[in-house]
């Protein structure tokens, strides 16, 4: 044994305290521990500290530019849909206020506009009749379409025809526009006036009273009064015009007592215009409440599936027998047809028209239960001439469509998405970046934090954020399109929660990407480089299971097809395009599809946890 | 509390843990000890499960660390060397975060910050940045978060780095008072002079193989040569009744004191019977050789 070499004096015992009793004399029986076990309830709380704290890094840091950020998106997203809609508007066939675009009928070579000449400007006395003559338009080809339209008491006159005729009753300037189409659906417009003077030295408008509110049952006949009306001379006319089928569709009725038959169940806001014998107008307006007449409170469920597009001389097939009331009690199927001019009304589950001219036709369907409550829904057909076969025009020579409202949709997803992904995907990567360059993340996982944790604190940000960004810019992209608020919350809803399912897939991939990098080998590895972007692309099979799943349930096949039809980013599925391969290749035909897209993501998903879990538990393992 | 057999970690051709099996029951402060890279700080993470063993296994809180990581993490606290901030943070709101992740109600929350700020002497700078902090200053905010845990484990590494004597005592007197209420202190240092006076058990570590363990006196007696320091009522004569009496190593008189080694550990009780006999008066005896001195030997493969 060697003795120590040099003695150390321990410290003076004022500075420490006394050495602690032997272990033995401190053995006693404490109490049991408890020890706590988080479940998800803990988790999802310290995700949302997490996330507390991330948000309020990002706000001090990255504000400014994101603002900046949304003012430049908003603008470009705003010149965009402006510039959408009047390809739409002209894809429609209907340039209305003002679309000249160039644009041309599909497979047309003719690309020279028609020149449109509406006349001279004229003054004319009340109670004229004016004839409004184009036939001095002119065009390298045959001119299709004339279409005048005016302003009348605050209402929209359309008139057809070459040339037009049209008694003017209103004093005052009319502003007419005519706009003339060849037959490859090129266009132009102009402008002349109509002066309409009183026809007499009276100049006092006339008093209209509409009478009193009214409440009546469906089924029942409503009778007018406009009697009280009142002018100096003579209260010539009453014109009393309204909008049934839930405020869709424009009627009109003439007389000082008019009756009508209320079938529909709503409000209806009628506005009398009633007029002198030297024209002068007056306005008053009066509202009828039509009740239901039955216990039904529902209103039913218009759906109309219909061919968009066909030739002039094809019969088209109205079918609306995806409609539904929740109590199975569908009266009445009413079919409207709108072409130019006019209006033809027919009924039926299922009911057909031969589309006898090319150019747009207006359908719209109302279904009512026996309550009188109904419901409507409106499409379009286009009829191309004859010769084009509206089957092989592809959809980039009509590149939205006829379908408005779903391509908005379609149109709509694309901005959510890329606003996401500038403003969430940037601000995700920031903070995710930043932890990661520092190692704060570390600061983490010594507290009582799991990967799965701070996976789902990361998720947050597209739930949460994206919608503080993406609903403003959407509201302000889709005014120009002149749909309803409702219509645009709804588009942005549905476009918002497509968008967080790709955010949710691509944020949970960075992670897994992240804990690969974690498992510290220098770079991140070729597997978690694979989930991530499997998971991105894995949102696609999401839809398509989707489909699947309520075609199934409907017994239809709309679905899966709307998916293929719609998404054109389908084709870059690996699930949908490997299924195909793979069953052509086993069994020589794509039947098998479905099963392969849900086998392929499946054992991707069940390999991709299992390989995680090993890498989780290996984050720390290098200093 | 903790429970570990056979315990490997091998970091690609490095073995980090070799073999590592020890015990550490409630209500002692369990001091874990070894030069830089001996394999301290890897031990801590595999118990806290903070990586994965790469054999072996530990029991944790009676929980497995292996699989149940996240569960041990629950219910324990861990001040490391090594941990990070949140810089744009205040202290105040870091530990407010900490509080969360705990489940912690807020008015406790906001309680236990004001009274560890008070433990941790957080107070001179509690709403500063942490940007702003010394290293001092930062690692007392580390202890600060892991004293505001209402765990019955905590895992220590170098607690009193940056702490004031003052403060020391008050956290000294913390830890006593913690353990005695049956829970349980993991504790690492590089002083293990201080370490001496708070350890309860202690566990010598080396190139990732546990070279020692148990009390403060029980490895005195073994790895230690048997030395004493008396004060006495007159030392010269002391030493010269001693070293007639005994089988000594050596004896001397320094600073008024008497010090000396023993050949045998068991004729220590023949030292007060002797002085009786001379009529010379024993005020303090002390044992000599401090828990360095057993270390460094532990670490040489000395045993006496």
């Amino acid at each position: 044994m060697t003795p120590p070499e040099e003695t150390q004096l321990p410290p003076p015992d004022d500075e420490l305290p006394p050495p602690p009793t032997d272990l033995a004399e401190n053995a006693k029986s404490y109490g049991e521990i408890k020890t706590k076990k988080s479940g998800l309830s803990a988790t999802m709380k310290r995700a949302f500290t997490i996330f507390e704290k991330d948000l309020s890094t990002m706000a001090k840091h990255g504000l400014i530019s994101a603002v900046i950020l949304f003012i430049f998106l908003a603008t470009i997203f705003n010149i965009m849909s402006f510039a959408m809609s009047e390809t739409m508007r002209f894809n429609i066939g209907e340039s209305g206020d003002g679309g000249d675009g160039p644009g041309t009928l599909p497979n047309s070579n003719d690309h020279t506009s028609p020149i449109a000449i509406a006349g001279p400007s004229r003054s004319v006395t009340s109670g004229t009749m004016v004839v409004l003559d184009a036939s001095a338009s002119t065009d390298n080809e045959a001119l299709i379409y004339y279409i005048w339209t005016f302003n009348e008491n605050s209402r929209e006159i359309e008139l057809y025809g070459e040339t037009v005729q049209y008694r003017f009753y209103a004093i005052g300037n009319y502003e007419v526009t005519l706009i003339v189409v060849d037959s490859s659906w090129n266009m132009n417009e102009t402008h002349t006036s109509v002066t309409v003077t009183a026809a007499s030295s009276d100049n006092q408008p006339p008093n209209a009273n509409g009478g009193n509110e009214q409440s009546i049952n469906a089924g029942s006949y409503l009778t007018l009064d406009g009697a009280n009306s009142t002018d100096n001379v003579l209260v010539t006319n009453w014109t009393w015009i309204f909008r049934d089928y839930q405020n869709r569709l424009e009627r009109a009725l003439y007389g000082v007592n008019p009756t009508y038959r209320c079938e529909n169940a709503g409000d209806l806001n009628f506005q009398l215009i009633v007029r002198d014998s030297a024209g002068n107008v007056g306005m008053g307006g009066t509202t009828v409440h039509v009740m239901p007449s039955g216990p039904n409170p529902t209103p039913p469920q218009a759906r109309m599936n219909i061919d968009n597009q066909v030739s002039v001389g094809d019969e088209v097939q109205l079918d609306a027998s995806e409609s539904f009331d929740d109590q199975g009690a569908i009266r009445d199927y009413i079919w409207f047809v709108g072409h130019n001019s006019t209006v033809r009304t027919l009924n039926g589950e299922t009911t057909s028209f031969i589309a006898e001219e090319q150019g747009m036709y207006e359908i719209f369907l109302a279904v009512r239960d026996n309550s009188g409550n109904v419901g409507v829904e409106e499409n379009e057909v286009l009829v191309y001439p004859a010769g084009i076969d509206p089957d092989t025009i592809s959809w980039t020579s009509t590149p939205f469509g006829t379908d408005v409202s779903f391509n908005l949709l379609t149109y709509v997803y694309g901005i959510a998405l890329l606003s996401s992904v500038i403003f969430v995907g940037g601000l995700f990567a920031k903070g995710f970046t930043h932890e990661i360059t520092k190692g704060t993340i570390k600061v983490l996982f010594f507290g009582p934090i799991s990967v799965t944790t701070m996976i789902f604190s990361k998720i947050l940000y597209p739930i949460f954020v994206a919608p503080i960004f993406i609903f403003p810019l959407m509201v302000i992209s889709l005014t120009v399109f002149e749909q309803s608020l409702g219509d645009i919350l709804m588009i942005t809803l549905v476009s918002y929660l497509l968008t967080v399912v790709t955010m949710v897939a691509a944020a949970f991939g960075s992670c897994l990407l992240y804990v690969g990098a974690k498992r510290m080998v220098l770079k991140p590895s070729i597997v978690s480089r694979m989930f991530m972007y499997l998971s991105l692309l894995g949102t696609l099979t999401v839809f398509e299971w989707l489909a699947f799943v309520l075609d199934q349930w409907q017994q239809t096949t709309r679905w899966n097809a709307m998916y293929l039809d719609y998404s054109g980013i389908a084709v870059l599925s690996p699930f949908h395009q490997g299924g195909m391969l793979l069953s052509n290749a086993i069994i020589g035909t794509d039947w098998a599809l479905d099963l392969w897209t849900f086998v392929i993501p499946l054992v991707l998903i069940v390999g991709g946890t299992l390989a995680s879990k090993r890498l989780y538990s290996d984050m720390f393992s290098r200093e | 509390m903790i429970e570990a057999n056979g315990l490997v970690k091998d970091y690609r051709t490095i073995r980090a843990l070799d073999s590592v099996s020890l015990k550490v029951g409630r209500g002692e402060i369990f001091g874990f000890f070894g030069p830089n890279g001996a394999g301290k700080t890897t031990c801590i993470r595999v118990l806290c499960g903070l990586t994965q063993a790469s054999g072996g296994d530990a029991k944790v809180l009676d929980i497995d660390v292996c699989k149940n990581p996240v569960w041990v993490r629950d219910n324990i606290a861990v001040l490391s060397e090594e941990t990070r901030f949140y810089e744009e943070m205040t202290p105040r709101r870091y530990l407010n975060m900490f509080g969360k992740f705990m489940l912690v109600k807020k008015s406790e929350r906001l309680a236990r910050i004001n009274s560890i700020a008070d433990l941790a002497d957080l107070r001179g700078f509690i709403d500063q940045k942490i940007a702003s902090l010394s290293q001092g200053q930062r690692q007392r905010v580390s202890l600060a978060r892991v004293l505001m845990a209402d765990a019955p484990l905590l895992f220590l590494d170098e607690p009193f780095e940056g702490i004031d004597i003052i403060h020391r005592k008050k956290l000294r007197e913390h830890f006593r008072d913690y353990v005695s209420r049956g829970n349980t202190i993991f504790f690492t240092s590089h002083n293990l002079i201080e370490a001496e006076h708070i350890v309860d058990r202690f566990a010598f570590i080396h190139q990732g193989k546990l070279i020692a363990c148990g009390t403060a006196q029980e490895l005195k007696d073994k790895y230690l040569a048997p030395s004493y320091l008396l004060h006495v009522s007159d030392p010269q004569k002391a030493k010269e009744a001693l070293d007639r009496g005994l089988r000594l190593q050596n004896i001397k008189v320094i600073e008024g004191q008497v010090m000396l080694t023993l050949q045998k550990r068991a004729d220590a009780a023949s030292i007060s019977k002797i002085l009786v006999q001379e009529n010379v008066d024993l005020f303090e005896m002390r044992t000599t050789g401090t828990m360095e001195e057993v270390f460094e030997r532990t670490a040489r493969g000395d045993v006496c």
